[in-house]
């Protein structure tokens, strides 16, 4: 571990190659920006410096890769951090949003609307506009994360092992009805659907950005409130109470904010496994396992990351593009398997990372 | 300033502590002795404000212990149990933070690292504070833990100086003698600066070394109580154990040093 490195050196390391990423990233597609276009775009665009801009790039770059990009930025972030909290909330190395169902019960919500939005029932509810579906997919999510903190939880100890085949028939049943979904949707919306089940920010526009921001600005600031709490009740249940925490209550409050953080970023991109898992534990391995710095580095480190893969889905097979949730699993099933080795020698060796 | 009124608690038909009143004062040790399954814990539970529901009343400073808020009593009190389980990589020095945790909002301040430092050293794991937890052997990860309690309950020169509580079940149950005898002496000098200290232990003779008042319990009560300087019957020890003993002179303190028939 490093313990001789400020946070405050990581955090800035991590935003310097978060706002390289985010310049990359725009350039980087079936289209080849270079830095020096999108820097003329922008400045041109914001007029601060006139000079002549190819138009079908800057439309690409403004309405295309740009909100792409920050959707990016954003999802990952807010899988990252949901993925940290959920590991110190259940002390549990193993869980994640897309492990323990979160993610596939959201995408059921939302490809629910998908398929059925246009029916009467939900005319009424139009007032609600683009909000109706990161709702329903957060009812979705809601659902099975409590069907599997229920069954794995008794006299308030979560056990782990439980958690996990719980979100595995959870996981199992919702991507079922997604399915089902698609199979009685028409061909093209049944596409979109079985597409969105891997993972994909090909679709991402400014509106949802703007939604997935507010949410996502908002359950990070709160989850961050959490972050002390967080740290004592590693310590276990009945001691985090005996330093003042009300553990039932913040477990309750937790759950909500962080499955609304999961939902409504799945319900925009669809269910992208792994990212939650894996950064997190990067993290603790360079600096250990303190929720103050987990929760703001998981929210940089998740960014970078997710902006890096998505870049990759579309640079592999170029002109077409991978959904993002193949390369997520290719990189992130095996560390899940390193994990499960870590953890079934850690108490022989003493300590996780030991 | 610690009271148990009439306390008895069950869960189903089994009957766990029952007609318990005892007062303990600042500035005492207060030892809870008995077997497994007496109910020690149980009550120590009850008085640290961690169970709810139970008959009769605990009250700590003259005000019923359930009309506290958790973040009042836990200025008040701190507990230190047997063993603890932590999976993930974390610091010796945040662990003990975290006995600071109810005192400050966002970042510890200045006090609050002082406080720390002061329970460390007092401790002897200054030298451990950057180590994992995890990698420490079972005496340093108890000291460890004693260092975050007394963190929590500890008198800065700022503070009000009301006597806090310091409860320990079990402490020193799976340490060696020389640990043991480090966290009671510590135990015992935080009680000689005006606190109040009860803690369930096993050791009749860690207890009778250490202890201003010995409580004995058996099947959820009070067998018999025993005040500073009172000499503690061997008949007493041998029924709430159920097994022989007798009491010689302890040629190091003068006290009582208890010592077992085994030939059940």
């Amino acid at each position: 571990m490093l313990n001789n490195i400020n946070n405050r050196t990581i955090y800035i390391f991590l935003a310097v190659l978060l706002v390289m990423l985010v310049v990359i990233s725009a350039g980087v597609g079936a289209v080849y920006m270079p830095a020096g276009e999108i820097i003329d775009i922008v400045l041109n665009y914001t007029g601060i410096k006139a000079s002549a801009v190819n138009p079908v790039h800057e439309g690409l770059f403004f309405q295309i890769r740009l909100p792409r990009t920050f959707m990016c930025f954003i999802v990952g972030a807010a899988l990252s951090v949901s993925g940290a909290v959920m590991q110190s909330l259940f002390r549990n190395p193993i869980v994640e949003p897309g492990l323990v169902g979160t993610s596939a019960g959201a995408a059921l919500g939302a490809s629910f609307i998908f398929v059925f939005g246009k029916l009467d029932i939900f005319r009424n509810m139009a007032f609600m506009g683009d909000l109706l579906m990161p709702l329903v997919a957060f009812a979705g999510g809601l659902a099975a994360t409590f069907i599997v903190y229920s069954f794995s939880s008794s006299f308030g100890k979560v056990n782990a092992a439980t958690m996990i085949l719980a979100g595995i028939a959870v996981n199992a049943m919702a991507a079922g009805g997604t399915g089902f979904l698609a199979y009685i949707a028409r061909d093209p919306q049944a596409r979109s659907i079985t597409f969105w089940s891997l993972g994909t920010f090909s679709g991402a526009d400014w509106k949802g950005v703007l939604i997935v921001l507010t949410v996502s600005v908002a359950c990070i600031i709160t989850l961050a409130g959490f972050a002390k709490q967080l740290n004592a009740i590693q310590l276990g249940d009945s001691e985090a109470n005996y330093l003042g925490i009300n553990v039932e209550r913040m477990k309750i409050q937790i759950i909500l904010v962080n499955t609304l953080l999961v939902s409504v970023a799945t319900s925009m991109v669809g269910v992208i496994s792994f990212v939650g898992l894996v950064v997190p534990h990067l993290l603790r391995i360079l600096k250990g396992s303190d929720n103050r710095y987990l929760i703001t580095g998981s929210a940089l480190l998740g960014a970078v990351v997710m902006i890096t893969v998505d870049m990759l889905c579309r640079i592999i097979i170029a002109p077409a593009e991978m959904p993002i949730g193949i390369i997520t699993a290719f990189v992130g099933a095996p560390v899940f398997l390193w994990l499960l080795y870590r953890n079934r020698n850690s108490a022989r060796k003493g300590g996780f990372y030991a | 300033m610690l009271r148990a009124h009439n306390i008895s608690y069950a869960i189903g038909d089994k009957i766990l502590v029952k007609d318990i009143n005892l007062i303990m004062k600042p500035g005492e040790v207060n030892v809870i002795m008995g077997q497994n399954g007496a109910g020690k814990s149980t009550l120590l539970k009850i008085l640290a404000g961690s169970i709810n529901h139970y008959g009769g009343e605990a009250v700590i400073k003259n005000r019923n212990i359930l009309g506290y808020s958790q973040a009042e009593l836990a200025k008040l009190r701190a507990v230190l149990s047997q063993h603890y389980e932590i999976f993930f990589p974390i610091t010796v020095d945040e662990i003990v933070m975290m006995g600071r945790y109810p005192h400050f909002k966002s970042s510890p301040s200045k006090a609050d690292i002082d406080i720390c430092m002061s329970t460390m050293e007092l401790m002897g794991i200054a030298e451990l504070r950057n180590r994992d937890y995890n990698t420490l052997s079972g005496g340093e990860a108890q000291k460890t833990q004693m260092a975050r309690v007394l963190a929590q309950i500890w008198h800065d020169k700022d503070t009000e100086q009301s006597p806090k509580i310091l409860f320990l079940d079990e402490p020193v149950s799976s340490l060696d003698l020389h640990y043991q005898h480090h966290i009671m002496q510590v135990a015992r000098d935080f009680a000689g600066r005006g606190n109040l200290v009860a803690a369930v232990l096993h050791d009749i003779n860690l207890a009778v070394s250490y202890a201003d008042r010995i409580i004995f319990m058996k099947d959820g009560k009070i067998a018999k109580c025993y005040g500073a300087g009172e000499s503690i019957d061997s008949e007493v020890v041998s029924s709430v154990f159920d097994i022989k003993t007798h009491s010689i002179l302890n040629p190091f303190n003068g006290k009582q040093l208890f010592v077992v028939n085994n030939r059940l």
